[in-house]
């Protein structure tokens, strides 16, 4: 998530009040927020990913400006109205299909603000843009520019241009084929034509979402801005445009708006205007579980920055047009709660009687958990993910098993079938520790049968001492299945896994419930283990339950 | 009130004894002999002296001294046969490479006197007696001696043979000698007298009667006996489960190998949402799909995506089938409640899931690929307030009396908290879990119709805050001993 920094002066130049860093601190959370940590000037400041309106020092001091009751209510903006078009060639339509555009008229920038700028611009291509895919900025100076622009899609030859920081000229393709920038995101243009913005006299100002071209640099000097944003999305295309163009307005910049014409249809941008939901009092209270006053209802929202007037039971809301993340009414319940804040909020128990309902399965793993300590094992904890190597091979079995295909590790791309090979990993990992040594562990393993997983709860024990050998688990085996009063058969079976000859299988009602036996000294050679070993691994149901995972 | 041990040594010690002694008397090792003798010291039942000596044997030097003499002597025999005179280049000759030191040692020891190039013996020469370092020599000669052990003119001695370099060797040792107090006299004398074990015989026969029992010291600690345990993580995970059955939740589950229609599109997580994408979530290259469930749900989940639900925008965008279908490992047990409220569920309800979640994640000390998750929801009318309610009250049961609510984010709910609880040593708040009321376009696809309050909170956290631990990895370690001594609080 995006992280902010902010610097404390600016921000409460910015609010216009003294308030001390501490109080700052504190109550800056319950908009929203993480404090993550202070550093000299700087505060580092984590916000969620639906609030990108929040990525910029003059956003925030609008929200807090707000919250704190310094300067309820709606924020408007005006911009000037259009002297420059942009004209959209229909050829964009399959490559990068969406512009929308704003002029700022006489900014005043220094280093910092124009390191912030693009710092905002970045975050939001992280959070509306989804890594420039959707929606990507350019900030240009346009001293240079001659308009009308045009938004247009080009072949990799046709134009040339010299891309931001370089000092030659380059051609679109050689952008995308050499420029740090144009590998990073040239994939986002799969076609053979890619979008350009020009002037009227077919200068290059930039190959969204890649570069800018040098010509349209921002410096301190720079004063007169235009702010284009491309992608592939329509609504986060003018989110984006809003939230960095009124965070210009906070600065006290004039704004400008740009004639978007497409081939079918002419658009003014940026669109400043709020925009009006109705709130229902009643389902605020519903939602939120406590009679919050209609009062209440309409401060906390001003809080939030919104317009907000009672109308008798209903409350009219003007939504600022930064707002990115207002998809429903139930978002604007969230802000009457933070508004009203959180700290305030009533607490309460539902009165709805019910008594806990054990899953039966879960209900007899625990009682065989508990019983388990008192023959001697003690429990341990593994990780699904497992290796055909240590889940099959060093087993001496084989056979499939859920794969991942993105594993982190060599180690962790299967998911375990048995839960065996780990507690043999876990008998190795404890080797220099006293013998004989018991453990057990109980838990799920997915088998792979035609396509199908099916997920069976276990338990799995094993024994390792100078004498551990058959009888030993046999009498476990017998004692746990009598405790549960489960009548089994034990057949002579055959698993790699064991020694010929001293391996059972379990068999309950007709089925295959368990293996038990003498572990084969090649396993234990290949889990590096010195004396032998007994195990026993059971499925759950073996000891009356259906274990199954009931289907929904 | 002794241990067996210091009994044993108390009585052995028999007045004064060194270490080595009371190891060979007693039949304990050393190490054991040394720890008694420290715990006696303590109660004042012995006192310990320690002395620096030195043990002196013969060197190279000094055993060849010891089978041909010192050169002195040689010279004095040689004086002898020539009538106690001889001039000292003669003598010089007959000596050869050693008449140097030899006229040196003959006059220092007042042997012989020279004078104007005559070698003349004295009366203790023409005595024949041996000196003093000659007798030490053979003393030597029969074995190394304590220095501690020599009278003074033997020290003397023992300093004139050290001057001639390598004929004696000296071997510093350091000796504890162990004394009985009064007390420890008192002690011993009593413990003598006590038996140590009761034994089967002594019943049997009834023999114990009048014997006397030897008291031990009860306040001494005894070897550690680690009991067969569960696991700390699994007791956290049963110890939350009863909260919930207490509270009068239902308990339910859910599969691990779950779609990204039930893990994702179900929550109205966006099919471009960053926690979809493959460095976050662990997809599937067997099975590599799933199917989906009935057509009504997933048509009712695509028109929420596509904001044809009345009252929501949606996201606006194309919605993918075949994204939805693909198979993965779950990343929360979200997947399992909203399973729960797809089947019709009877309302109100209330109900509880614990289970292993999956994200890809490397393994470092603060993350694992895989954890647990225990999930709650409330669905009825209910609100809020009734969330923050349910968990102030979980939180507290588990111990956690500070609590504070902050808002949160997830895409999933609206509204939605985080929960903090305060540490008191550590004094910082710390985020334990996430909660919020599932959105609109969550429930009515699904067919619900009230408020569905959900919590979800993970165990490992809390497990490190109660084992005190900061490395998630001894959760999963198998350290036998490690798990078998931890605390059952």
């Amino acid at each position: 998530m995006p992280v902010v920094k902010l610097r404390l002066r600016e921000l409460r130049r910015m609010l216009g009040v003294e308030v001390s860093t501490e109080e700052l601190l504190e109550r800056m959370p319950m908009l929203g927020c993480d404090v993550e940590e202070v550093e000299g000037e700087h505060v580092y400041v984590e916000y969620f990913p639906n609030r990108p309106d929040l990525y910029s020092v003059e956003g925030v001091a609008r929200a807090y400006r707000a919250f704190f009751g310094i300067e309820p209510g709606l924020r408007e903006y005006t911009a000037e109205e259009p002297e420059v078009q942009m004209r959209v060639d229909r050829g964009v339509e399959g490559v990068r299909p969406f512009i929308a555009c704003c002029e700022v008229l006489n900014a005043k920038l220094d280093g910092e603000l124009v390191g912030e700028l693009m710092e905002l611009q970045e975050k939001l291509h992280w959070a509306l843009g989804r890594n420039r895919r959707r929606a990507s900025i350019g900030v240009h100076d346009l001293r240079e520019v001659e308009p009308p622009l045009r938004y247009a899609a080009a072949g990799g030859e046709e134009l040339r241009f010299v891309p931001l920081g370089e000092s030659r000229e380059m051609s679109l393709a050689e952008v995308l084929r050499e420029h740090p920038k144009g590998r990073e995101y040239g994939h986002i243009l799969r076609g053979s034509r890619v979008p350009v913005v020009l002037d009227s006299e077919g200068k290059v100002l930039s190959l969204p979402p890649v570069i800018n071209s040098e010509l349209t640099r921002v410096t301190e000097e720079s004063e007169h801005l235009l702010i284009e944003v491309t992608g592939t999305d329509r609504r986060a295309v003018k989110h984006a445009l809003n939230v960095i163009a009124t965070a210009m307005g906070e600065r006290g910049f004039g704004l400008r708006k740009v004639e978007v014409l497409y081939p079918e249809l002419t658009e003014v941008t940026p669109e400043l205007e709020p925009e009006e939901m109705v709130l229902e009092v009643g389902y605020v209270r519903r939602m939120l579980g406590f009679g919050i006053g209609e009062e209440e209802v309409v401060e906390s929202l001003r809080r939030m920055g919104y317009g907000a007037e009672a109308e008798g039971g209903r409350v009219r809301v003007r939504v600022p047009c930064y707002r990115c993340d207002i998809l429903h009414l139930i978002d604007l319940v969230e802000d009457v709660a933070i508004g009203y804040g959180y700290e305030r909020l009533p607490e309460a128990l539902p009165e709805i009687p019910s008594a806990g309902v054990e899953l039966e399965a879960e209900a007899l793993e625990q009682k065989l958990r508990a019983l388990l300590p008192g023959y001697g094992f003690t429990e341990v904890l593994n990780l699904m993910l497992s290796n055909p190597g240590e889940n099959f091979m060093s087993m001496r079995r084989s056979g499939e098993a859920v794969e991942v295909s993105n594993p982190i590790s060599e180690e962790h791309t299967i998911v375990r079938t048995s839960l065996l090979p780990k507690l043999l990993a876990t008998l190795r990992q404890n080797r220099h520790h006293e013998l004989p040594q018991r453990i057990f562990e109980a838990g799920d393993v997915l088998l792979l049968d035609d396509g199908r997983v099916e997920r069976r709860r276990r338990v799995a024990m094993a024994v390792i001492h100078a004498k551990a050998g058959f009888a030993e688990i046999r009498g476990i085996a017998q004692g746990v299945l009598r405790d549960f009063g489960a009548e089994a058969e034990f057949v002579p079976h055959e698993d790699g896994a064991f020694l010929k000859g001293r391996c059972a299988a379990v068999v309950v009602s007709g089925r295959l419930a368990g293996v038990l036996g003498e572990v084969h000294p090649e396993v234990l050679e290949r889990f590096e283990l010195e004396y032998p070993v007994a195990a026993l691994e059971l499925e759950l149901e073996a000891l009356g339950s259906r274990g199954a995972v009931p289907k929904v | 009130m002794l241990s067996r041990n210091e009994a044993l040594v108390l009585r052995a010690v028999e007045g004064e004894a060194e270490i080595s002694e009371l190891v060979e008397r007693t039949g304990l090792s050393e190490n054991a002999v040394n720890r008694a003798v420290y715990w006696l010291v303590r109660k004042g039942l012995v006192r310990v002296q320690e002395e620096a000596d030195y043990l002196v044997e013969l060197g190279e030097e000094g055993r060849e001294y010891l089978e041909k003499g010192l050169p002195e002597r040689r010279a004095v025999e040689v004086l002898m046969e020539s009538g106690g005179r001889m001039g000292v280049e003669e003598l010089g000759r007959v000596l050869g490479r050693q008449a140097k030191i030899a006229l040196g040692w003959l006059a220092r020891k007042g042997l012989a006197r020279i004078s104007e190039g005559v070698v003349e013996l004295t009366e203790a020469g023409a005595s024949g007696e041996k000196t003093p370092d000659e007798v030490l020599l053979e003393r030597l000669g029969r074995g190394a001696v304590r220095v501690s052990a020599l009278t003074e003119e033997e020290r003397k001695a023992l300093e004139l043979l050290r001057r001639r370099g390598e004929v004696v060797v000296l071997r510093e040792l350091r000796s504890r000698r162990v004394m009985l107090t009064q007390e420890g006299r008192r002690q011993a004398a009593e413990a003598e007298a006590g038996e140590s074990q009761l034994t089967h015989e002594m019943l049997r026969t009834g023999s114990w009667r009048g014997k006397r029992f030897r008291a031990y010291d009860v306040t001494l600690p005894a070897p550690e006996v680690l009991p067969a345990k569960l696991h700390p993580l699994r007791r956290i995970m049963d110890e939350i489960r009863s909260i919930f059955l207490q509270m009068g939740f239902r308990e339910i589950e859910g599969p691990l190998v779950e779609s990204a229609f039930w893990n994702f599109d179900a929550l109205f997580v966006p099919q471009e949402h960053p926690a979809r994408e493959m460095q976050d979530t662990f997809y599937l290259a067997k099975p590599e799909r799933m199917e989906l469930p009935g057509e009504e749900v997933v048509e009712a989940v695509r028109r929420a995506h596509t904001g044809e639900l009345e009252g929501s925008r949606g996201w606006g965008r194309e919605w993918s089938r075949r994204e939805a279908e693909r198979a993965l490992l779950r990343t929360h047990t979200t997947s399992t409640t909203i399973r729960y409220l797809a089947s019709s569920p009877e309302l109100p309800a209330k109900v509880f899931c614990i289970g292993r979640v999956f994200r890809k994640e490397r393994i470092t000390y603060r993350h694992l690929p895989e954890f647990h998750q225990v999930e709650g929801i409330v669905a009825g009318e209910v609100g809020f307030a009734h969330l923050l309610g349910i968990l102030r009250e979980f939180y507290r049961r588990m111990g956690f009396e500070r609590l504070r609510f902050r808002p949160g984010y997830f895409p999933y709910t609206e509204p939605s908290l985080e929960v903090e609880v305060y540490l008191e040593d550590r004094g910082r708040w710390l985020e334990l879990g996430g909660a919020g009321i599932f959105r609109p376009e969550v429930t009515e696809p699904l067919g619900i119709r009230v408020p569905v309050l959900a919590w979800g909170l993970g165990v490992e956290r809390l497990a490190m805050l109660r084992l005190g631990i900061e490395d998630i990895r001894m959760l999963y370690m198998g350290e036998i001993p490690w798990i078998q001594s931890r605390e059952v609080r």
